[in-house]
């Protein structure tokens, strides 16, 4: 139908309302065919790639056709969606009005939109005007790293590679406040990167990685736990171990007797640490946040190394127990854990740490960490024969001495109060019938 | 007694001049209608009468003449101010103004002074077109021995226009035809037949700790307000006041940029080789380090200035461009 026909009219095209916009779709009419319409009244509601906006009549008159439908989609802006009339008697003659495809009459804004091939329709989104602003990628890809001078001045400052920073500037540009946010973090990730130089300048070394076991993992961040979060401090004592000895070979000599197994000086040092513990409670203790728990029962845990790593089976109610019962215990668990078969129960509820490397190896004195929770272990170093003065001028005596050092958690225990533990612990060595009372 | 008395530009341009006359003999008047016709924007109105028509003296429209004229007074010891209409009409008169004027000093070996302030409106007013629109900072600037200074106030203006004409140098003394009308508070200090602002030395209108704006003559009150819209979105921008843009107060510039590691200049000139390029060259050679982001220039547009008036703004630095180009300063993705 060529539109030379009919009266005069205005054909109302899909407004443009945004600046990216190129096609709409119809959400609602709100006037219906034959309404009388007026400038600033909705005619329709149009969803646009943003919003759904209301459109506005400008000119009085009538609504003669409603070319597209509520929901039609996909409307090129400038295409006619519906055609007005100012003479009420003309809306009848629309009734089959089509819009022409190329020969439209006054109406400047009415495009040919509708005969649009398929294929420019699908490209014109493509070539909106407002591409934002993304630039095509120059963000810093490959191995040139962007970083403003004061950013660059403060990572060097203060040893940060500027590898290891995320840059939000201006096309991922590193700025002052990155470094400073990267330093706030405290990121750890700053030593990673040097290895990877040394790696590279050192000539190649011959070397083996060894994967973590979970006892090796576990190990490991319970002591660094320990180490890191326990104020440690270390107490020493010599004691003399000639009477431990005497009355151990006499032991012995029952056991053999009676077919038991031999008495172990680890044996001895076990049971005088328990009677120690009880006669100081403050070193059988765990420090929390809100309190200290001083424990009634005296567990001992026993450091046994393995090839599969380091254990600590528990002897419980190690001062209420016997030399024999104490060893066979020790026994039975060290092997135990040498066949890695352990239960729960073997090695949880210790309150004490017995670690002993001068009897299996010579060791003089060492320095134990302690296993947390706990607030103290035992270093028992090796027993040797020392030449000591006499009462005397010219005189001396020769006696086998241990040495024993207490590490003690400081927020636990005071000085005072381990010096008293280890002088408790002297005591039952050197005069080791007192264990009996 | 801050902000209780306001002065339009004008008013302070002719209160210094006047002041200047009744305090120094030696110094006299000389231009285009300065006398009869009270000035041609009234900035010498009412001197006529008061001086007479020895020390307000009405010249024909040759500014190759007068001013030469008038570069010979200061050789003979007196203290001329030379009014161009607009400075860019000092072109007539620019040999006068770097040969004679600039370089006799020094080569003179210091025998000659030439106590001569050159001053008149500068830069783009309105719709006045291409050939009377040229700001003349960056012109003048380029040569050792001229000072050059552009008042933004009415404190600046009676400061810096008195300094001018008591230095024993010559002085460009660019002023804004756009300002001229406007009023300012002004203390009672700078009302004083006394007052003067030191040549050399910047102001900071207003501080701030993001971003520094540097800029001179009207483009300040644009920096000002620009800094008002930045301020509501949490930018804190800091606007330094040139005053002098020859010398050029280096030190205050670059203390700022290391405060803020961030730099935005703006002037209505060209861009190339423009006071904009000289003062990013500054903070590049003295503050590098302390740069956060690639400095933003905002000056007029390149091209020669369009009478249209929608392509005049868009030849002309706006509030908006100087907001836009604080944030691409003190842009961070979330």
């Amino acid at each position: 139908s060529s539109s030379s026909d009919l009266p005069p009219h205005q054909e109302i095209g899909m407004p443009s309302l945004s600046p990216t916009m190129t096609e709409g779709n119809i959400a609602r009419w709100l006037k219906k065919e034959g309404d009388k319409v007026a400038p600033g009244e909705v005619l329709c509601e149009v969803e646009t790639d943003k919003a759904t906006v209301e459109m506005e009549c400008m000119e009085e008159g009538f609504l003669a056709k409603i070319v597209k439908e509520e929901g039609a989609k996909e409307i090129q802006v400038g295409e006619v969606i519906a055609i007005t009339v100012e003479d009420e008697d003309d809306i009848q003659k629309f009734k089959d009005y089509t819009p022409s495809s190329d020969t439209g009459p006054a109406a400047p804004e009415a495009k040919p939109a509708p005969s649009l091939p398929k294929e420019e329709k699908v490209e014109k989104p493509a070539s909106a005007p407002e591409a934002k602003i993304s630039k095509p990628s120059s963000a810093p890809s490959e191995d040139r790293i962007f970083a403003s001078p004061l950013a660059r001045k403060l990572a060097e400052d203060n040893n940060v590679p500027l590898s290891s920073i995320k840059g939000t500037g201006p096309e991922g540009r590193i700025v002052k406040a990155d470094v400073e946010d990267f330093l706030a973090s405290g990121s750890k990730e700053t030593t990673a990167k040097p290895s990877k130089q040394v790696d590279s300048k050192v000539p190649a070394l011959d070397y083996v990685d060894i994967p973590h076991t979970q006892i090796r993992k576990v190990t490991a961040s319970r002591l660094a736990f320990s180490k890191q979060t326990i104020p440690h401090y270390y107490l020493t004592v010599d004691t003399c171990v000639d009477k431990m000895m005497g009355l151990r070979s006499q032991l012995n000599s029952f056991q053999e007797a009676s077919g038991g197994k031999r008495i172990s000086v680890n044996d001895l040092v076990i049971k005088a640490a328990a009677l120690a513990l009880r006669k100081v409670p403050q070193c059988n203790s765990s420090w929390t946040d809100e309190y200290i728990r001083q424990f009634k029962n005296v567990n001992i845990n026993v450091a046994v190394q393995t090839e599969n790593g380091l254990y600590v089976p528990v002897v419980k109610d190690a001062d209420k127990k016997g030399l024999s019962t104490i060893g066979e215990e020790v026994r039975f668990l060290a092997q135990k854990a040498k066949e890695n078969s352990l239960k729960p129960e073997d090695y949880e509820g210790g309150t004490f740490t017995v670690s002993n490397l001068g009897g299996p190896f010579g060791i003089k004195q060492f320095c134990a960490v302690i296993n947390p929770p706990q607030a103290a272990i035992l270093a028992i170093g090796s027993a040797e024969k020392r030449v000591v003065p006499g009462t005397g001028p010219d005189q001396y005596n020769v006696a086998s001495y241990m040495s024993v050092t207490l590490s003690c958690d400081h927020r636990v225990i005071d000085g005072a109060i381990g010096a008293e533990w280890l002088k408790a612990f002297k005591g039952y060595i050197e005069t080791p019938e007192s264990m009996l009372l | 007694a801050a902000g209780a008395k306001e002065m339009t530009v004008r008013d302070a341009l002719n209160s210094a001049i006047d002041e200047e006359m009744s305090a120094d003999p030696k110094v006299f008047v000389m231009g285009e209608e300065v006398g009869q016709y009270q000035g041609a924007y009234k900035i010498t109105k009412g001197l006529l009468e008061k001086y007479g028509p020895e020390r307000v003296y009405d010249t024909p429209i040759t500014e190759a003449g007068f001013t030469g004229i008038g570069v010979g007074a200061a050789y003979a010891g007196l203290k001329p101010v030379v009014e161009f209409m607009t400075f860019n009409f000092s072109m007539q008169a620019i040999d006068h103004i770097i040969n004679s004027a600039a370089k006799s000093n020094y080569m003179s070996a210091g025998q000659i002074n030439v106590p001569i302030v050159f001053r008149g409106p500068n830069g783009a007013a309105a719709g006045v077109g291409a050939q009377h629109s040229q700001c003349y900072a960056a012109w003048y600037a380029s040569v050792p021995g001229l000072k050059v200074l552009a008042p933004y106030s009415a404190e600046d203006a009676r400061g810096l226009l008195k300094a001018a004409i008591r230095d024993p140098d010559p002085v460009v003394f660019l002023e804004n035809e756009l300002l001229y009308g406007e009023s300012f508070p002004i203390s009672e200090e700078a009302l004083d037949s006394s007052f003067c602002l030191p040549i050399g030395k910047a102001k900071i209108e207003r501080e701030g700790k993001d971003v520094t704006i540097v800029t001179f003559s009207k483009m300040v009150g644009f920096a000002l307000k620009a800094a008002e819209k930045l301020a509501e979105e949490g930018i804190s921008a800091e606007v330094i006041n040139l005053r002098s843009i020859r010398p050029l107060d280096r030190a205050t510039i670059n203390a700022s940029v290391r405060k803020t590691s961030r730099l935005v200049t703006v002037e209505e000139g060209f861009p190339q080789h423009g006071v904009c390029a000289e003062i990013c060259a500054s903070v590049v050679e003295e503050s590098f380090s302390y740069l956060d982001a690639p400095v933003e220039r905002i000056a007029g547009a390149d091209v020669p200035m369009p009478y249209a008036a929608n392509l005049e703004r868009l030849a002309l630095p706006q509030i908006e461009d100087i907001v836009r180009a604080s944030k691409r300063a003190c842009y961070r993705s979330k």
